[in-house]
């Protein structure tokens, strides 16, 4: 896809390849994650306002809006820019194979923007809610869809790296939806994404700068914004093992390795610790253990991408040998031009110096 | 009295300890089915299998330019490919007094007229007919099935075998898909 623009990678490149990948994995998918389980909070809470006709819910769909939305800038820089970055970095890592990367871009790309920019139309659309809810609802039900379908397609496509026997079947975007271990990383990315807007919001609200936006709030209200943030994460961490285990079940055999194994161990007790964290916050009305908690929830999010990573490199162990022969190949090549040229360099010195 | 009193206080404790309790025992259950799972990965589904002599098909086919059909003589002609047998091992090795552990297992089996008991990596159930020549005259290549073999210096199974896996290939290629083509 990326065609004259991907050479092969050296040396050099296939091990910042690794790094690279997972660090824009982690950061884009982060951002992302917010924002998508921001929305998605935010469009029920407004619904059940409406319905409800509660004041207190409105504002605190506007609060998630508020908080898990970002400008114009920042979406690109967090939310398109590392489409590419990302799929450069595949193109590299997949040089010469059948993975379907056009699958990738094309698809991702047109849904991303397309959800930012109803996003943006649900956001502003938040004054006028009163005189038009089917346009601001339909904004933002537009929007979070188009979104999810999007990193439907983002999350498929990693699980295709993965599992290279189905890259000969699966050439269009609806053949993406090809088995169960698909569904399960899907629903591990919304999990844990909503995990982190939970924790996003009480550090927002009751942590940052001292807690100031918190005094301005009722206590009502402030007690059913701490229960949200509280409830919401320590949920997530309870379903998170089950969502790991039926991923680990049905993911492709071949990226499979003890490696796999011991991440998902570290991972149980990353989550065993953050529902001990988030305990005594909970009994005893205090959130002092936020911060640590939203950081051991990105640990999760970090593991997993690494361990995902992993089974990239499991999986393709063939292929990233030929990747590393072809590399050291040019390599040699380059350095035995380099040293002829030196030599002819040096004869026609010794020549001109005789004359 | 004393043990209604020895009961109370272990029941107050429990209550004071049931979520700690609850929550570990919910991680640990998981903790206890992912080891199962991986035991049972480790025994029965790993795709590399140790094998008697720890033979590299890097070594022979990329960096000593052997091809596949060197050794597996008979994947166009039969419905086996074939393990080669050691006749063919020696005919590079014969003489060979390198320091190789794997090379002085090759000869001692050699020496003893004892075939090597390889491992069979590539298994598919009895009730399923296979024909590696019908296969190899269609034009599919050994990689297709077998991946990149000539990288691995452990021989493992790379694609799933699985009949949905043989019948999506079967389907892109316009191969036939009625069932007495494999369960004849």
């Amino acid at each position: 896809m990326f065609g004259n623009f991907v050479i092969p990678p050296t040396l050099l490149q296939l091990s910042l390849l690794k790094y690279l990948l997972i660090i824009t994995l982690f950061l884009h998918l982060s951002f992302i994650g917010m924002v998508v389980s921001g929305f998605i909070f935010s469009l029920l809470y407004s619904c059940i306002a409406k319905a409800r006709n509660s004041k207190r819910y409105e504002w605190f769909a506007k609060t998630l809006i508020d908080i898990c939305s970002f400008n114009i800038i920042t979406s690109i820089i967090f939310g398109i820019i590392p489409l590419f970055i990302i799929a450069y970095l595949l193109s590299c890592l997949f040089f010469e194979t059948s993975f379907a990367l056009d699958l990738f871009l094309q698809n991702i790309l047109i849904f991303v923007i397309l959800g930012f920019f109803f996003l943006h139309i649900y956001r502003q659309s938040f004054q006028i809610r009163d005189k038009s809810f089917e346009l601001h609802i339909g904004a933002g039900l537009l929007g979070i869809i188009l979104l999810l379908g999007g990193y439907f397609f983002f999350i498929s496509t990693m699980n295709l790296t993965i599992d290279p026997e189905n890259w000969v079947f699966i050439k269009k975007p609806h053949q993406l939806l090809y088995g169960w271990s698909v569904v399960w990383r899907y629903l591990e990315f919304l999990i844990i994404s909503c995990a982190l807007t939970g924790m996003g919001i009480l550090i927002s609200l009751f942590i940052r700068d001292g807690g100031a936006k918190s005094n301005e709030l009722t206590e009502p209200y402030k007690k059913m914004v701490k229960k949200f943030g509280l409830v919401v994460p320590f949920v997530c961490a309870f379903l998170l093992p089950v969502i790991k285990f039926f991923e680990a079940v049905t993911v492709a055999n071949i990226s499979l390795s003890v490696t796999f194994f011991y991440y998902s161990y570290l991972l149980l007790i990353i989550l065993t610790i953050i529902c001990f964290l988030i305990k005594p916050m909970w009994e005893k009305s205090t959130l002092k253990y936020c911060i640590p908690v939203l950081v051991l929830f990105l640990a999760v999010w970090l593991v997993s991408i690494v361990n995902n990573h992993r089974g990239i490199e499991t999986a393709n162990s063939e292929h990233l040998r030929i990747l590393t022969g072809k590399a050291e190949a040019a390599k040699k090549d380059s350095d035995n031009k380099q040293s002829k040229n030196n030599v002819s360099d040096l004869e026609e010195l010794t020549t001109l110096g005789n004359y | 009295m004393e043990k209604n009193s020895k009961s109370k206080i272990l029941l107050e404790l429990a209550q004071k300890y049931l979520a700690s309790i609850i929550i570990i025992s919910y991680f640990g259950a998981f903790m206890l089915m992912f080891y199962g799972f991986q035991a049972y990965w480790t025994h029965y589904d790993q795709t590399s299998v140790p094998q008697p002599i720890a033979y590299s098909h890097y070594k022979h086919v990329t960096e000593n330019d052997i091809p596949c059909d060197y050794c597996h003589v008979y994947a166009d002609k039969s419905k086996h490919a074939i393990i080669p047998p050691l006749s063919t091992c020696m005919d590079c090795h014969e003489g060979d007094d390198s320091d190789s552990p794997e090379l002085k297992k090759l000869l001692k089996y050699w020496n003893d007229k004892t075939p090597v008991p390889w491992k069979q990596i590539h298994i598919l159930p009895k009730h399923v007919y296979f024909t590696h020549k019908r296969h190899v005259k269609a034009g599919i290549d050994c990689v297709d099935c077998h991946g990149e073999v000539r990288m691995m210096d452990t021989p493992r199974q790379v694609s799933t075998l699985t009949m949905g896996w043989c019948v999506k290939c079967h389907d892109l290629h316009g191969a036939s898909i009625d069932c007495y083509e494999c369960h004849k």
